[in-house]
């Protein structure tokens, strides 16, 4: 009996070791290739045989399909009850209905039957089906390696901090906060003030408060720096100032592209981030999002 | 002596792919900041590499197009722009682009079958608006304002595809009037531009319109008085007002060159006595 113990307790600890080092590997679950559209993150799906292209959006809330598509596709839309959360979504537009989908399908992962809010016309842009939200992303960690054209989810199961595959170069590790919707917030450096910043991939641009960047970099609207541009979803009064760099840790944007908005017609209320980092920043970078842990992985992206 | 071979064989693969990706995004920067010779110089750099991922080759191809474009190199354009094409063959704005260099290069019949080709693989408002400029600016006004009639029928309405479908049915003589006036009251447009169109209807005049434009921040006034010029002259143009061409003109001068309006002026200038 002893001696049964004692080969137990052997074989307990040969088997531990590697069952943790097990643990410690990481699965991908998929592979998705990056779509054609540069001002934001493309995947294939499909719902049956049918192919989509979804947006992948981190700073969305519902993952949802276009009406058009579930037109097409022959779903039944629903009317959504108007007491639902689901009514509005950024910039005022409201959503009426929904469809069930039984048989969605993203790489090799199928979805259960799931109700999807239906956008209306114009809310994509051309040749988009949908978006993946946080609802859907936050179950995986998120692997954006953009010089590769490759979105990896990962399985969120593995041990805190082993997830840097590509490269054995130093990487710059930032712990991030979610809210009740999932969005990711982190704090950066921009030209050596911190601020809190919103990661969206589904934002082609970034976009900070013009009144923020006034208070912040001493500003007025008078400063021949701040000049006039077009605005991110036709916001009028939008400026454009010269910074110098964005810092992820170690990690160095150098000239960030970054619109300046009023707060007036940004809307994003008080305790909204001071910056939200688009597309035309995260492309620059090779980001690994591990949800489990919390903390945002980041080196430039050609780095290998 | 082997093994130091193949390790260092391996770096500069890595090393390739990674400049590939930078000197491709250094290409998009210097594009959104309309430097056009470092544009050039980045994606060709990119696309000598070689192993640029396969997902950007063709927008590498439409980039650097792009830029050539700026400099009025149309030839090494249009031909980057067929690589692009023939790499992703939806890939709409390098039709859009391919109708330029083909415009630029005074082949007139490649414009449109690139416009038409974008109306088939997408045939949105803005596909519609696109070769409905095209006609107009080639006198074929009865083709413009069949296709800006049919852009709108699309969403999103446009105050802007009716001043168009109103100028276009006028020059072809089928512009019903009370039609027209529905079709405005369909749109149920308050800002601009609705004075424009109330114009149109005769319910204001031009200087009520000319007041309204002034309004707004930034750039804004400057760039609703180019249009205003342009629009009242075009309807001047059609009622044989000789105030039109005038009005025409300062369209021309004031509207920024990105502005279908300064087109369209610059056309019609040929065309007006």
């Amino acid at each position: 009996m002893r001696k049964a113990a004692l080969v137990a307790l052997t074989l307990g600890l040969l088997v531990c070791p590697a069952a943790a080092e097990e643990k410690c590997q990481l699965v991908r679950i998929a592979a998705l290739d990056m779509g054609t559209d540069l001002a934001h993150v493309t995947v294939p799906a499909a719902i049956g045989d049918q192919p989509l292209t979804m947006i992948v959006d981190t700073g969305g809330v519902f993952t949802s399909l276009s009406e058009s598509k579930a037109a097409t596709l022959g779903l039944h839309p629903q009317m959504i009850d108007p007491g639902s959360t689901w009514l509005s979504i950024y910039g005022g537009i409201r959503i009426s209905h929904y469809a069930s989908v039984s048989d969605f399908t993203l790489g090799r992962m199928k979805a259960r039957k799931l109700d999807y809010p239906l956008l209306p016309f114009g809310f994509f842009p051309p040749g988009v089906d949908g978006l993946l939200a946080q609802d859907f992303l936050a179950n995986f960690d998120l692997d954006f390696d953009f010089a590769n054209a490759k979105l990896n989810l990962f399985s969120k199961d593995h041990c805190k901090g082993r997830v840097i595959y590509w490269t054995h170069d130093p990487v710059a590790t930032i712990p991030f906060t979610t809210d009740e919707v999932r969005n990711i917030y982190v704090h950066v450096q921009l030209d050596g003030h911190d601020v809190k910043a919103q990661l969206d991939t589904g934002s082609p641009r970034s976009a900070m408060s013009l009144e923020t960047a006034e208070y912040r970099y001493n500003l007025d609207d008078a400063s021949p720096l701040l000049t006039h541009v077009p605005g991110p979803n036709g916001t009028k009064n939008a400026r454009h100032y010269p910074f110098k760099q964005l810092l992820f840790d170690g990690v160095t944007v150098a000239n960030p592209d970054i619109t300046l908005v009023p707060d007036r017609e940004a809307k994003m209320g008080p305790y909204g981030p001071d910056l939200i980092i688009g597309m035309s920043i995260l492309r620059q970078l090779h980001l690994y999002v591990a949800y489990g842990e919390k903390n945002l992985y980041v080196t430039a992206a050609s780095t290998h | 002596m082997r093994w130091v071979y193949v390790v260092a064989l391996y770096y500069s693969v890595c090393a390739a792919s990674a400049a590939a990706y930078d000197e491709f995004m250094r290409g998009m920067e210097a594009n959104h900041a309309n430097d056009a010779d470092l544009a050039i110089t980045e994606f060709t750099s990119a696309l000598n590499a070689g192993d640029l991922a396969a997902a950007y080759v063709p927008d590498a191809y439409f980039g650097r197009a792009s830029a050539y474009l700026q400099k009025q190199r149309c030839a090494a354009a249009l031909a980057d722009l067929d690589e692009a094409l023939k790499a992703r063959p939806k890939f709409l704005p390098a039709y859009y682009a391919r109708a330029n260099a083909n415009a630029c290069l005074d082949k007139g019949d490649t414009v449109r079958a690139d416009l038409d080709k974008v109306i088939e693989i997408a045939p949105t408002t803005g596909a519609y608006r696109s070769r409905g400029s095209y006609y107009w600016n080639h006198a074929q006004f009865a083709q413009a304002a069949d296709d800006f009639a049919q852009s709108l029928k699309l969403p999103p309405k446009s105050g802007f595809n009716l001043l168009w479908f109103a100028i276009s049915a006028s020059r072809a003589g089928t512009l019903d009037l009370a039609d027209f006036g529905r079709k405005v009251s369909d749109l149920d447009l308050d800002d601009w531009p609705a004075p424009l169109l109330d114009f149109f209807r005769g319910k204001v005049t031009a200087d009520d319109v000319y007041r309204k434009a002034a309004r707004g921040d930034g750039e804004v006034p400057a760039n609703q008085k180019c249009e205003a010029d342009f629009y009242i002259g075009e309807w001047r143009l059609i009622a044989k007002d000789p105030s039109a061409k005038s009005l025409i003109q300062q369209a021309e001068q004031e509207c920024p060159r990105n502005f279908v309006e300064y087109s369209a002026a610059h056309e019609e200038l040929k065309r007006v006595p």
